[in-house]
């Protein structure tokens, strides 16, 4: 917002020793007050050393009427004003900001009368004791002083001084000149593209400004009811846009950030809030532009596309973005669909007979297509262990169900295995889907399976679990998984930072695609975190965490935050290098159309995942 | 053995479409009519029923024709999976067939085998396998889609996902993993020939639930050579079956232009085959022109019916199967050589197990039109060398043996035709 206001310390006594001794002459035009609240003391005071010219407001002695006989000073807001009329007067040539405007924070009820207050200059130990005059409400261009002569920057600066004094008052002082909107585009430009709204949260704002001279003072949200963001100027994020440059020739520099987002909050924001973008010039003009308000529903796919659309890991700030604008917008959207849509229903379909006292539960989430189930239907089929089993496939996708529940009958009609289907109702994404799946298990064990695993051999269900009650403080056991082509896709997750992604923690395969033969593969190996892919967990334990952590968007980093709170808790975690599944990774996720939205909605995903973990998983790489 | 019940279930009934697999299906049902066993004739068929039932009957009540289709031929789904678990089990269980003989699932399903494992535990299920259709997605073929049809050997999930961009590594898998797991319910593969036992051992069927048995044919009396003008060659050659590019009738057509003139004139070719009109713009294109270069050279008789065979048959001093693709035991050598006439095939697959070079036929370089120009010149070099390779061919499996058969290996478990149950 241009230059910094000087600010005159009441304690600096000391001045300049340099320079002839000359009484300063001054003069108050106007003494102002707005909004009943805020002194406007404003005129000159000519003098050459006029930068240590201090400026003194106190209650006048004596007075009892106002200010309950108080003493002493008040603080003064004081900027220096460019006064040309003060030049021509003094024949003076260079020039000097003899004007002042004082600004002081009126306590009280009752205007002050002109002589409750005492008004002094002050220069190397001499002062002026200036006359008063009457305290009148001041409007409009009327704050920027007696004479036009005011500078723009000047004008900017007495409206951060307001700004600091009364807040959003500032924007409804009443009198400010008023634009329309084709007066403000003979300024600056602007396009909003989206004000997407969450109810009760904030606005998510993107667009661009172009802004090349710096006409604004600044740019807020407001609503109807008098709702006021923070500067937008200040509290956004800003980024090139070379389109809205070459259709703007000339109007900025090439290095201009013309892209404009910013997550906003307004926590008491309506339905229908009556947004305005209010535009403030550094002339003092104001521009009031209504926002048409997007409210988002429970279908956030495309809102969470738009929040990322331009965010970006290479961005040196990009730390800051996340945390106030694009993590923050997105952590309140999920939030908000969670509680929009209230809890999950929990159909339960039961095919085939119901297994008495299953052993365990495996549970099975299915999103993007379901012929998974099918396939491993058709596996399962050949395994004893089934027959104690309970197995359990959440749908996760509303778009299947028409089609699923007959696909469910004929397959459970064709492969005669007990199996019941579990539907929240709405996407519930993987964390949900498991845990609505884990509420609905009569077992004391679960497994959590994903639905792209193939076993290579039957009985491996009964194997884990013996292994497992070997094993000490087992928090979660997981087998090998190994591609299509036998190359190893799981055993067991490391964490590593990159470099490349804002160096957030990613979780990491190692030996991910090499053959078998060239690994180390033990039997049992400890690792600080393993695959959600295939997790055998006790129900307790998995419920004395409170499952998988549905913050994350989409299925990701929820098994190693599972482990990782699991870990805390002082449980291992282990994998068998014995039993072998096949994996058939991401077939049932790459059904993004848009991989550069999934990649940073992953990003997201990380930076949550190292702020809530990242200290922990510096002590287990340590 | 007579208390055996024995179910064979065919794609298509031969009243409706002469396919090799459907008619060798029908014969075996007839001879185990003939020698008085319990059988019911189970085939597939698209057109529509009376009042949607799902199953009519054909020629005699112990023809049952199934209303049903495939929706997807990548896992071999019913398309509507009701007619598998209502009214197939249903059949199943009023029948109760101790046999359950599959000469194919296609255009009804791969369930209807779990079905029978579901419904009969204990019924014998046998199925017999006409082409590579489990190993190859490509219609069953082993050959690589794309015009230059390049032979396959060995299928893998990421081979096969490079023969179809649009599907992934990992459905392949799951499709061999899916086939499998079905296929695991079947007691015995039957085979007609040795090579496509050998391409399923190697996709990992158990050799010992594989079976040879040949497709068996009527007896009937074998014509006379053609009789000869005074000085005339042997140069009588024919073609019978599809015309489409899996056949090679383009190669078979090249050769006879590759022929010298002085050959030319000693040769005929008979095309007795159809299909020609469903084939591609393209392909369509290509024979007739190649046609049209040949002129007299060739005719062009379109389809037949099988009772035609004999004079067919009678008419020609050798049989060609220029097939590009690996076959398996193609109906039209057993029934040349039932003809007792010799065969001249490509030196790949079912072609180069049946058809022994220079004793009952000539083998020339598969897809060469050069290397089936030469053995055309080689097969009129001299009457004594046409009668010399007749003289080599072995009288053939006939129905009934063919039916003995099947008995013995496969309806009889006492043979230690042993299932995984």
């Amino acid at each position: 917002m241009g230059s910094k206001i000087r600010f005159f310390s009441r304690e600096e006594k000391h001045s300049k020793e340099t320079g002839p001794k000359q009484a300063v002459k001054a003069w108050v035009d106007v003494c102002g007050i707005i909004g009943g609240k805020h002194l406007l003391i404003q005129g000159w005071a000519f003098h050459p050393g006029y930068e240590d010219v201090h400026f003194n407001v106190a209650y006048a002695a004596g007075d009892e009427a106002v200010g309950g006989g108080k003493t002493g000073k008040l603080p003064v807001d004081l900027l220096r004003t460019t006064r040309q009329d003060v030049n021509r007067h003094f024949s003076h040539e260079d020039g000097g900001c003899w004007g002042f405007s004082l600004l002081v924070d009126w306590p009280y009820e009752q205007s002050p009368e002109e002589n409750a207050l005492q008004l002094t200059a002050e220069i190397e130990r001499t002062q002026l004791l200036l006359a008063l005059k009457p305290f009148v409400e001041l409007a409009g261009a009327d704050i920027f002083g007696h004479s036009a002569s005011w500078r723009s920057d000047e004008r900017a600066q007495l409206i951060a001084q307001l700004y600091r004094s009364m807040g959003n008052g500032v924007y409804e002082i009443p009198g400010l000149k008023r634009l329309e909107e084709g007066q403000l585009r003979g300024l600056l430009n602007w396009h909003w593209e989206e004000a997407l709204s969450i109810p009760g949260s904030g606005v998510f704002l993107s667009g661009w400004l172009l802004d090349g001279q710096q006409e604004l003072a600044s740019m807020v949200l407001r609503t109807a009811d008098s709702g006021y963001s923070k500067n937008l100027l200040e509290h956004s994020v800003r980024y090139r846009r070379t389109d809205v440059l070459e259709a703007f020739p000339g109007k900025a520099s090439s290095d201009y950030q013309a892209g404009l987002y910013a997550w906003i909050p307004m926590p008491h924001l309506a339905e229908r809030a009556g947004l305005e973008l209010v535009m403030l010039t550094r002339e003092g003009a104001l521009g009031i532009l209504p926002v048409p308000q997007n409210n988002v529903r429970d279908d956030i796919t495309l809102a969470s596309q738009k929040m990322l659309v331009n965010f970006h890991i290479s961005d040196r700030q990009y730390r800051e973005i996340m945390r106030d604008h694009v993590g923050a917008a997105l952590s309140t959207l999920w939030k908000y669909r969670r509680a929009l849509l209230s809890e999950p229903e929990g159909e339960v379909l039961q095919f085939g007979p119901a297994v008495e006292n299953p052993k365990r539960s495996v549970i099975v989430p299915l999103y993007g297509r379901y012929d998974f189930l099918l396939h491993q239907v058709a596996q399962f089929i050949g395994d004893k262990d089934f027959a104690e089993t309970e197995l359990i496939y959440v749908l996760d996708d509303p778009r299947l169900y028409d089609e699923f529940i007959p696909f469910c009958r004929d397959t459970s009609k064709l492969f005669p295995i007990s199996f019941k289907i579990v539907y929240g109702g709405y996407n519930l994404g993987y964390a949900g889907a498991n845990n609505l799946g884990a509420r609905n298990a009569s077992s004391k064990k679960l497994v959590l399976l994903n639905s792209d695993i193939i076993p290579s051999e039957p009985g491996w269900l009964s194997r884990i679990e013996e292994k497992m009650a070997g094993l000490e403080n087992v928090g979660v056991a997981a087998p090998k998984l190994v591609f299509d082509d036998g190359t190893v896709q799981h055993l067991g997750m490391a964490f590593e930072r990159n470099p490349q992604f804002g160096n957030l923690w990613l979780n990491e395969h190692p030996g991910k695609g090499t053959p078998e033969w060239l690994l180390e593969v033990p039997a049992v190996s400890e690792h600080p975190a393993v695959t959600g892919a295939c997790m055998f967990i006790d129900k307790a334990l998995y419920d004395s965490v409170g499952g998988l952590d549905e913050t994350y968007v989409f299925g990701d980093f929820e098994d190693s935050d599972l482990c990782l709170k699991l870990r805390r808790a002082g449980y291992r975690h282990y994998v068998l290098g014995d039993e072998k599944l096949y994996h058939l990774e991401r077939q049932s996720q790459n059904l993004f159309v848009n991989q550069d939205w999934k990649f940073k909605i992953t990003l997201y995903n990380a930076w949550q995942h190292t702020q809530r973990w990242g200290r922990l998983i510096e002590q287990l790489v340590a | 053995m007579t208390e055996q019940r024995i179910l064979i279930v065919s794609h298509g009934h031969p009243d409706h479409s002469k396919g090799g697999a459907e008619v060798a299906a029908y014969n075996l049902f007839k001879e185990y009519q003939r020698q008085g066993l319990d059988t019911v004739f189970l085939a597939r068929t698209d057109q529509p029923s009376h009042g949607g039932s799902a199953f009519s009957t054909i020629n005699s009540d112990r023809e049952i024709l199934f209303h049903t289709h495939m929706s997807d031929f990548f896992l071999f789904q019913s398309g509507y999976k009701r007619h598998v678990w209502q009214d197939f089990h249903g059949l199943l269980q009023r029948y109760r067939p101790t046999v359950v003989h599959f000469h194919h699932y296609i255009h009804m399903g791969l369930e209807l085998i779990r079905e029978v494992k579901n419904t009969l535990p204990n019924a014998r299920i046998v199925l017999t396998l006409h082409e590579y259709l489990a190993i190859c997605a490509n219609n069953g073929q082993m050959v690589k889609p794309g015009k230059q049809m390049k032979l396959c050997y060995k299928s893998s999930p990421s081979d096969c996902a490079r023969c179809f961009p649009d599907r992934s590594t990992a459905d392949f898998f799951l499709r061999e993993k899916y086939i499998k797991s079905i296929f695991k319910l079947v007691d015995v593969f039957v085979s007609p020939s040795h090579f496509l036992i050998e391409r399923y051992k190697v996709w990992g069927i158990p050799k010992e639930k594989m079976v040879m048995i040949e497709n068996g044919q009527p007896e009937v009396e074998a014509p006379p050579p053609r009789p000869l003008a005074e000085g005339e060659a042997r140069g009588r050659f024919a073609f019978f079956g599809q015309i489409n590019p899996y056949k090679g009738v383009d190669v078979l057509l090249e050769a006879f232009k590759l022929l010298p003139e002085d050959v030319q004139e000693q040769v005929h070719l008979d095309i007795h085959g159809a299909n020609l009109d469903i084939q591609t713009k393209e392909f369509q294109e290509k024979i007739h022109g190649l046609l049209e270069d040949l002129g007299d050279l060739v005719t062009l008789h379109g389809s037949y019916e099988s009772h035609e065979i004999g004079r067919l048959m009678e008419q020609a001093d050798w049989v060609i199967i220029p097939s590009v693709w690996w076959e398996n035991s193609p109906m039209v050598i057993q029934e040349a050589f039932n003809h007792r006439r010799p065969l001249i095939g490509p030196d790949i697959g079912g072609m180069n197990e049946k058809i022994n070079d220079g004793v009952d036929g000539l083998l020339f370089r598969s897809r060469s039109s050069m290397s089936l120009s030469c053995k055309i010149a080689e097969a009129i070099s001299s009457r004594d060398y046409w009668s010399k390779i007749i003289s080599g061919i072995n009288k053939v499996v006939t129905s009934q043996e063919c039916a003995s058969s099947h008995l013995d290996c496969v309806v009889d478990d006492s043979k230690g035709f042993s299932s995984e149950k």
